[in-house]
């Protein structure tokens, strides 16, 4: 199982994203192989807010943003709603000393089923490794 | 029925409640996961349906703002 983390949509979507080629490309190479793509709930929220703010602050048209969306919506992953990813979260957000516990989430759906986790944000990656050896920067992606 | 799928089921039977439970939304997903999904056209659809300018990372950097609740927006 692979654990997509939100950065990595929005990148695959974003040209004006460092990670553009990278999620895209790392997009393709599940999608061909059927790998089983999944994410915590907070996903689709957390896709919305971001595309929102950046038409807020005029960085992309609402037109622009309303599509990204609807595509992004269409992509195969499959959102896990599993109780059992809140208290994980909670206590992985404590253990790395994250403020909050909204990256935590990806984290605790790829540890329950034994997947891995897939970010554009490197600082989080700095943040866990190397307790957590499951947790990669999608701009190291390169297709085996 | 099999003797494969009677052995999965007997084995899938004697798990306690919360592994069950974990194995079938992970076959629930495999099951609801469209198979041979067209990414190139989707991809084409993306990049001929964008003008987000030339700036770096404001996605990330949006979103980061929003798990860190500093998004002042």
């Amino acid at each position: 199982m692979i654990v997509v983390d939100a950065s990595v949509i929005l990148a695959s979507c974003l040209p004006s994203e460092v990670a553009h080629t990278s999620a895209q490309s790392a997009l393709r190479f599940w999608l061909a192989r059927n790998e089983l793509l999944c994410a915590p709930p907070l996903l689709r929220a957390e896709l919305t807010a971001v595309l929102r703010k950046l038409v807020y602050t005029q960085r992309l048209e609402q037109s622009s943003a309303d599509h990204l969306l609807q595509l992004s919506l269409q992509l195969p992953i499959q959102i896990i709603d599993d109780t059992a990813i809140y208290p994980r979260s909670l206590t992985l957000a404590h253990q790395f000393g994250q403020p909050r516990a909204y990256d935590t989430q990806y984290l605790a759906v790829a540890e329950l089923f034994n997947g891995v986790l897939w970010t554009a944000d490197e600082r989080f990656v700095r943040a866990v490794t190397p307790t957590c050896t499951n947790v990669f920067d999608i701009n190291t992606f390169v297709v085996a | 029925m099999t003797s494969i799928e009677h052995d999965i089921i007997q084995q899938f039977a004697q798990l306690d409640t919360h592994t069950q439970q974990r194995i079938f939304m992970q076959l629930h997903a495999y099951m609801h996961t469209p198979k041979n999904f067209d990414f190139d056209a989707w991809r084409q659809n993306v990049n001929t349906r964008n003008d987000a300018p030339c700036a770096d990372n404001h996605a990330l950097n949006a979103l980061r703002e929003l798990r860190a609740g500093e998004d002042d927006a």
